[in-house]
């Protein structure tokens, strides 16, 4: 028996051989990218650049504001065109840098990062590395795009002896993370590496879902021929939401986080799998976060796994999968996972740093049926992971009843519920819903 | 036999009622509270609707403030300035002249904004605005699923081409739908001025112009228009300011997009003026 969670959970079709395998393809940089301010969890980034200014791949474009926030740096080599509020894939108007792309430039001035320097990481302290980590703009990059400088410094009194590295990559259709272990499993390791420096832990695990036997295998076999001290894989049950963090820390080491906490409570501190390759390219390339590997798959003619630099639309990522199939027959683009992801309503919006997948979904695997009542079938509750009740809180949200609805806290979101319900009622909607219902319960009582 | 038997069950029942009376006259006098005879004098003058507009938990709770602190200060939205003067002679104080406000939607999207995709979400505006899942294209606008019209208890907010629009007759500025509306689009403006800009979008005029029609694009033919310095510009977004304007309608002629409107049409030039753009 696989190591798994502890209660509910789904497994939807998994539709990961659509571009499971297929090699990461770099884009060639398109003519025009937007960059967004605002790719990480927080305050926006301050733009620094004016419009005529010529920039460079890797230059500042954005300076973090306040504690919780990062820096953006330019994707490409080219002139500022303009710098206004675009819509951006999570649906929102924000200020965002649109840059006139020279791509003979961006491809020369690209080979600044290519070469790895030779580094001793022995001889680094962890607050070098933390700096590099932080100048490099680095965020989550599973898609909750919290800036990872921060997830890395944990509060004085909650000591971490554990750092979990999340390979589930969970969400059916997604391959990056996959792709990235096979292609790149030294780097992911070294990445690894990094993080446990900065956090002083012994203890390295890496979760990785066994619907992924190779990336088990592969990244066994380099830990031992790296020989890697503290580092192990653990095999997890191909299970949603197996790569949701407290999912996999009660997975793989049985601690469960105390509800509205974070997982430092329990002495974890996780990590994706592209982040940690973020830290090695940041670390040993010196090299920011201005592109990513997203897998492009669904209804296109050619899905794959492609290394698109940040900025460059949804369009041009479509293009490089070869197209839509029929572009007739196309129902919905999703930004990220179809589990969580957004349906986008805009094809210009750009790829960020938390864009692990664009889905594309047509008439027949599109499901649309009107919302029904609810049947009392109690079969949300039971998959629900978090063990709460989201049909009550979806009628608690309807009525806006604010006292009923304190539990809705530690909803994330994961859709098991509204994927399981026979009535296909939006028990997501509804309890987001039921969030914002909390809080302006909240204001208006203090 | 049978008299004796009426006469004891008389006598006796008359006897507990009247024990009765006396516990009960004598816990009255012992635990009485008094309230001011005025408390009840004023909540008689109130709308008795409860609405809540005033920010008490009612309209007797509101009447209740009022005696206590006799400051008019509290007003009563819904009554307006008449039960104001109303309550200040009950209370003798001096009655201040207050405008009568009401309700104002800022935006005339509707149909005649843009929308991209398909929303199937919970049909609510709150539901839509979480998450920024609206198909309208404009991130200011009107969602148009009518969460002020349900929120109205007066059913002075309509849906009308897409967008809710006040009936200013009908409205008594309970604040409802403003404590509705997830984009803040509805605002507090006087009733004595009809002419207002129905956009809140600060987008440069390019911008809007791609998402709506009807959205101001920050021309300033409205400012070159106006001939008593009531009309400004901030940004890209005009601002009619109620307190200098006259309503001579130039700004209303003289805007290309027709987002400078009427709230309601009373007479023959605003009329004509609303005319100039069908």
């Amino acid at each position: 028996m696989a190591l798994t969670f502890n209660r509910g959970g789904v497994h939807p079709s998994e539709h990961k051989e659509l571009s499971s395998h297929k090699a990461i393809v770099a884009l060639p940089p398109p003519a025009e990218v937007v960059v967004h301010m605002n790719q990480h969890l927080g305050r926006p980034a301050k733009v620094l650049v004016k419009v005529k200014d010529e920039v460079k791949v890797g230059d500042l474009l954005g300076q973090a504001e306040g504690m919780i926030s990062a820096v953006v740096h330019s994707p490409v080599s080219g002139i500022v065109k303009k710098v206004e509020r675009r819509m951006s894939a999570s649906g929102a108007s924000e200020t965002a840098v649109v840059i006139d792309v020279s791509a003979e430039q961006s491809l020369e001035d690209d080979k600044a990062f290519q070469q790895a320097r030779s580094l001793d990481l022995d001889a680094m302290t962890p607050a070098e590395l933390l700096a590099a980590v932080k100048v490099a703009g680095i965020v989550g990059q599973g898609g909750a795009t919290f800036p990872t400088h921060v997830k890395l410094t944990p509060p004085a009194d909650k000591p971490v002896d554990t750092l979990l590295l999340n390979g589930a990559e969970c969400e059916p259709f997604l391959t990056a993370d996959h792709q990235l272990m096979l292609e790149q499993p030294d780097a992911v390791l070294r990445g690894a590496q990094v993080f446990q420096k900065i956090l002083n832990v012994a203890s390295v695990i890496i979760g990785i879902e066994a619907n992924k036997p190779d990336a088990i295998r592969l990244l066994q076999e380099r830990i031992e021929a790296l020989k890697l001290s503290g580092f192990s894989v653990a095999p997890v049950q191909t299970r949603y939401p197996q790569g949701g963090e407290k999912q996999l820390i009660w997975a793989v080491l049985g601690r469960e986080v105390p509800s509205g906490k974070l997982p430092f409570e329990v002495g974890v501190v996780v990590q994706n799998i592209a982040t940690a390759y973020a830290a090695y390219e940041a670390v040993f390339h010196g090299k920011p976060v201005f592109e990513r590997v997203v897998t492009v798959t669904g209804y296109v003619k050619n899905p794959g796994n492609f290394r698109l630099r940040m900025g460059t639309s949804f369009q041009e990522a479509i293009a490089a999968a070869g197209g839509f199939t029929d572009e007739a027959r196309v129902r919905a683009v999703i930004h990220g996972g179809p589990m969580m992801g957004k349906s986008i309503r805009d094809l210009d919006v750009t790829v960020m740093k938390g864009t692990s997948g664009i889905v594309v979904l047509s008439e027949d695997d599109f499901f649309y049926e009107k919302e029904g009542p609810c049947i009392r079938c109690g079969r949300c509750i039971a998959v629900c992971p978090m063990g709460l009740r989201p049909t009550e809180l979806a009628v608690s949200a309807q009525f806006e009843q604010a006292e009923q609805l304190t539990d809705s806290i530690d909803c994330m979101e994961c859709g098991c519920c509204s994927y399981i319900c026979p009535t296909r009622r939006k028990l997501v909607h509804w309890i987001r819903l039921g969030k914002t219902v909390v809080r302006n319960h909240q204001r208006s009582k203090a | 036999m049978d008299v004796m038997l009426i006469v004891k069950t008389v006598l006796s029942m008359g006897g507990v009622a009247l024990v009765a009376g006396v516990v009960l006259y004598l816990a009255a006098k012992k635990f009485a509270v008094f309230e001011d005879p005025l408390i009840g004098e004023v909540e008689a003058l109130l709308p008795g609707v409860n609405c809540g507009g005033c920010g008490q938990a009612g309209c007797h709770a509101f009447a209740e403030k009022l005696v206590e602190t006799k400051d008019l200060k509290h007003y009563c939205p819904v009554g307006g300035s008449a039960t104001a003067g109303e309550i200040a002679a009950t209370l003798g104080l001096e009655a201040t002249f207050t405008h009568k406000v009401v309700a104002r939607v800022y935006c005339n999207g509707g149909t005649n904004a843009v929308k991209a995709g398909e929303y199937l979400g919970i049909e609510s505006c709150a539901a839509m605005a979480v998450n920024n899942s609206s198909d309208l294209v404009c991130t200011y606008g009107c969602l148009g699923l009518a969460d002020c019209v349900k929120a109205c208890p007066f059913d002075a907010i309509h849906m009308e081409n897409g967008v809710a629009l006040v009936d200013d007759e009908k409205c008594t500025a309970c604040s409802k739908c403003i404590v509705a509306c997830p984009r803040a689009l509805i605002e507090m403006a006087p009733y004595a001025t009809k002419i207002y800009v129905a956009c809140k979008s600060p987008d440069p005029g390019a911008v809007v112009r791609k998402y709506c029609s009807v959205g101001c694009i920050g021309c300033k033919a409205c400012v070159k228009a106006c001939e008593f310095d009531a009309v400004s510009c901030e940004g890209a977004l005009a601002i009619v300011k109620p307190a200098e304007c006259t309503e001579c309608m130039k700004c209303i002629v003289a805007c290309k997009p027709t987002t400078i409107r009427l709230s309601r049409i009373a007479e023959g030039k605003e009329a004509s003026a609303h005319g100039a753009h069908v």
